[in-house]
């Protein structure tokens, strides 16, 4: 394991991205190649409106929860934490699901995004509130885990008094977590938001790297942990906010991604920021793709793909763990 | 006015008065140990000297300058920190992890030219170079403290304020960095505060030792004055026997004072 950046490691992950944002466009139930793009028909219509804008979701959304987990277990020390232990991604979903269940949120794009954002700005309100202005990482992981009981269970409440079966039926896949049929609307309402997130987190780089030696040591190398929570809680907030708002929850890509670049571009958090942002949009991207071309008559969830993906994972870890503990 | 006071510092932890009314001063070019029985509050007046913790009552002052006045970042530069157990999150290099001492003094764009010559000094003085490459985690309790200790001299403090630095150290590991607290103040001019609990230990490496018990001072002088069997009776409620040693007094403890 090295501490360098391995920049022509990262040259072909681009290049990868860039091949898969090409394929991304190419592929799906209807296979438009490389000389019909601009044919003016229908298929034009296919690759602008529908393919583009999910192309786009997939890699920010991949981007933004990739750099968000690895800002997170970088702030947590921890390297099993995921952001979505912060309960801004529940609460998020917990505000979109409210749309729909008092039917409005199918209407419009526009108030299902809305009502997801608003989630997430209260519960990312909330988690800065409850957790203080001094408190130490387990506190404030409580106050994320308190969060995340709170607004989990609120979305099982609408489930459970849902006024139609219909209601249970959008809120259920919803909630699976999808990019399927989304549109620039979303892209808009969307990017600034986790292109802001992102950037948040990209100054938090310094102090992820002092709080490796703990969080006295930090404070004491005239670091302002208390400061960068702050900022960490506000990128997350945004970026997986703004996420789970468009394309419901995808978990899992924001906790393994760290861990496979890591033996690459070395441990320091700050070193595993952008690499990661790049890894996620190329799984997320990549799933994206292999869900659409599932031979299945209905269209396999992204959100689904993606946990199944994470079972293995989670048993190459385990099984690695036993190696070096045994 | 260069040295570094504490002046009636007091702190209140829950019920407990940790620190009741601690007047003290340091001054550059000197080793200090700070000694007492668990509980006497060595480590929350070394917290409090570093400005990790505003006392309840009193301050603490730098160069004539309150601590609390001091923006974190200078402070940082000035004072170098080593906590009781150094916590290490990641598998860095031990390289990595002694530019990390360099924060202080780093902005977004990472270590600078001088900032990695820093680094290659600490690893120097404290004869790490050979494990700079190596992950910490895979270091042996010796190399590691030795890397420890360059992360707090990598930002050439002008203090150097660690809590039971010497913890765990064979007895040449212990010699080797005794010898490196005293060179960087007897050669540097950094002031060195140290807490200890090996009383022989402290007898090496001060020129000046505190004696701490109930949060209150209870003898500051010379290691011959400070460690004499009255003081070391009072202090740890034991019966003890001080003699002059070759490197400094001997100290057999006979048996509980009762």
């Amino acid at each position: 394991m090295t501490d360098r950046t391995p920049w022509g490691l990262l040259l072909l992950v681009v290049v990868l991205l860039a091949v898969l944002c090409g394929l991304s466009l190419v592929a799906g139930k209807v296979w438009i190649p490389w000389d019909a793009w601009f044919s003016h028909d229908l298929r034009w219509a296919i690759i602008a409106e529908l393919r583009l804008p999910r192309t786009i979701l997939a890699v920010f959304v991949g981007a933004s929860l990739a750099m968000c987990g690895a800002a997170f277990q970088g702030y947590t020390r921890n390297p099993m934490a995921d952001p979505g232990i912060l309960g801004v991604s529940s609460s998020a979903s917990f505000g979109a699901v409210l749309t729909l269940y008092m039917g409005m949120g199918a209407s419009s794009v526009w108030l299902l995004a809305t009502g997801g954002m608003l989630g997430a700005l209260i519960g990312t309100t909330l988690l800065i509130l409850m957790s203080g202005a001094t408190s130490s990482v387990l506190t404030f992981l409580l106050a994320g885990l308190f969060l995340n009981t709170i607004a989990s269970s609120l979305t099982a409440l609408a489930l459970n008094l849902a006024p139609t079966p219909w209601a249970v039926n959008e809120i259920v896949n919803w909630l699976l977590g999808s990019l399927a049929d989304r549109s620039f609307d979303e892209v808009t309402f969307a990017l600034p938001f986790m292109v802001i997130g992102m950037g948040i987190l990209l100054f938090t780089g310094r102090t992820l790297d002092a709080l490796t030696l703990g969080e006295s040591t930090a404070r004491s190398m005239g670091v302002h942990v208390n400061r960068a929570r702050l900022l960490i809680v506000l990128g997350v907030g945004l970026a997986v906010g703004a996420s789970v708002a468009v394309t419901g929850s995808i978990g899992f890509v924001g906790l393994f991604t760290p861990h496979m670049v890591r033996p690459f571009v070395g441990s320091r958090p700050s070193a595993t920021l952008i690499p990661s942002a790049l890894v996620g949009a190329v799984i997320v991207l990549a799933a994206d793709i292999a869900v659409r071309v599932f031979p299945s008559t209905v269209e396999l969830k992204l959100g689904v793909a993606m946990a199944i993906l994470g079972g293995p994972f989670f048993l190459a870890r385990l099984m690695n763990v036993r190696r070096t503990v045994a | 006015m260069s040295g570094l006071i504490a002046t009636d510092v007091a702190v209140t932890l829950g019920t407990k008065a940790v620190l009741q009314g601690v007047t003290l001063s340091f001054a550059p070019g000197q080793v200090t140990a700070i000694i007492g029985p668990n509980g006497a509050g060595k480590s929350t007046l070394l917290t409090c000297l570093v400005g990790l913790r505003r006392p309840d009552r009193g301050t603490v002052s730098v160069g004539g300058t309150s601590l609390a006045a001091i923006p974190a970042r200078e402070r940082g530069q000035t004072i170098a920190y080593l906590p009781q157990t150094p916590e290490v999150a990641w598998p860095v290099t031990a390289r990595t992890l002694v530019g990390l001492g360099r924060t202080p003094f780093t902005g977004a764009r990472g270590l600078t030219a001088v900032d990695i010559a820093a680094v290659d000094r600490a690893l120097r003085v404290t004869e790490t170079e050979t494990l700079a490459e190596r992950i910490v985690e895979t270091l042996s309790g010796g190399e590691r403290a030795r890397v420890l200790l360059a992360r707090a001299l990598a930002g050439e403090p002008r203090w150097l304020l660690a809590d039971e630095p010497l913890h765990g150290l064979d007895p040449r590991h212990q010699l080797d960095a005794s010898d490196l607290f005293r060179r960087m103040a007897h050669e540097d001019g950094r002031g060195v505060v140290v807490t200890l609990h090996d009383l022989h230990v402290a007898a090496r490496v001060a020129d000046r030792i505190v004696v701490l018990a109930d949060g209150q001072v209870l003898c500051d002088g010379p290691p011959v004055e400070a460690l004499a069997s009255e003081v070391l009776e009072r202090a740890y409620g034991v019966r003890a026997r001080t003699v002059p040693g070759q490197s400094g007094p001997l100290i057999e403890i006979l048996g509980r004072h009762d």
